[in-house]
């Protein structure tokens, strides 16, 4: 009696432990988007307009159709992309969308493609935290924490 | 008398892969010479009236130059930061390189504007503000930089302009272009050596 008693016990261990061994679901909706490694830079005094850099992964595929911010330090939040020509010109042109592949990846770098915003009401700080509300056309709105850190 | 025989060969050694032109800048190497030193802007915050700021290192160092604005949310912070890690990353010898940054957004970065922005950044830098159109015109041509602010419908103003940053050496002469996007790394590594073979001149 004793004997089964343990083995209940040590097979109720073995699948709390399996069970505790299965990954944990990434952050976000099962279905919908995933959106990782948010962050900004602090910006230097007189700056009125910074850049909002994050990882975009959707099973499905889906349109990051817009944004806008939700907290008060900052107007409007604007798709960009980066163009460069064969002389090391350089400048942006807002984008109207961008498209995520079915099981792809969309990465906004520096250099590259990023959310402008604009009308700054001060200078971000390290620590600072905006809040961006991201408007997917398959997942609908989705609210992003991204952090202002240095560049690593 | 041996070793001194076999330090020459040392030195003979380390001072060959620096000759003949062929030095392995990761950096592109101007195929011409590009004398830069005859121009200067007006540099911000350093007395009044602004003195003329040239494009020359001082002896034995180097000066890195970029043109940008302040409003610039990506490229130009971009650049910034990534110098602000070179300078550190070079240690005591960064007291050898100098930073200048010229505004190609003259109705907007005023010198008040400018020099705050530049020293979050690099604190010993110089804030180049152009009194007039045509003086930034002259020190870009001879940089090979353009760049083009324009007006939206809309009121916004957009910018496009050379994402180079400049290595210029003490005779005032571009040494090497790092295009956009270099990793901060191959910088420092250029400048390492670009410092290290100044020191023997
Ligand atoms: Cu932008």
């Amino acid at each position: 009696m004793r004997r089964a008693g343990w083995s209940v016990l040590m097979a109720a261990a073995l699948v709390a432990a399996s069970l505790g061994c299965v990954p944990s679901r990434p952050a976000g909706p099962a279905h919908g988007v995933r959106v990782s490694a948010p962050w900004a830079r602090p910006t230097p005094p007189g700056a009125k307009a910074s850049a909002v850099y994050f990882t975009l992964e959707s099973a499905e595929g889906d349109t990051l159709s817009g944004a806008e911010p939700v907290d008060s330090l900052t107007n409007a939040a604007e798709l960009h992309a980066m163009f460069r020509d064969a002389k090391g010109g350089m400048g942006m042109r807002a984008l109207a969308s961008l498209a995520i592949a079915p099981h792809g990846r969309v990465t906004l770098a520096p250099g590259g493609t990023h959310l402008m915003l604009t009308g700054l009401r001060r200078a971000l700080v390290a620590g600072d935290t905006l809040v961006l509300r991201l408007r997917f056309a398959a997942a609908g709105a989705q609210i992003v924490r991204v952090p202002v850190q240095e560049d690593r | 008398m041996r070793s001194r025989g076999l330090l020459a060969a040392l030195a003979l050694l380390l001072v060959l892969p620096s000759c003949g032109g062929g030095v392995a800048y990761r950096g592109r190497v101007p195929s011409r010479l590009m004398p830069v030193g005859a121009f200067a802007l007006p540099e911000a915050g350093a007395g009044a009236p602004a003195p003329m700021f040239p494009f020359r290192a001082q002896p034995h160092g180097a000066l890195l130059m970029y043109f940008g604005y302040v409003s610039c949310p990506d490229a130009c912070p971009t650049t910034l930061s990534d110098v602000r890690h070179v300078l550190h990353a070079l240690g005591p010898d960064s007291a050898r390189v100098e930073v200048a940054f010229a505004t190609v957004d003259l109705a907007r970065d005023t010198p008040l504007v400018m020099v705050p922005y530049l020293r979050h950044f690099v604190a010993a830098g110089h804030a180049l503000v152009a009194e007039r159109e045509e003086q930034l015109a002259a020190a870009q041509v001879a940089f090979g930089a353009t760049s083009n602010v324009t007006r939206t419908r809309k009121g916004e103003v957009e910018v496009s302009h050379t994402g180079d940053l400049y290595l210029v050496d003490p005779r005032g002469n571009v040494a090497v272009v790092w295009r956009f996007g270099t990793k901060r790394d191959d910088i420092a590594e250029d400048l390492r050596l670009f410092l290290a073979r100044e020191a023997q001149r």
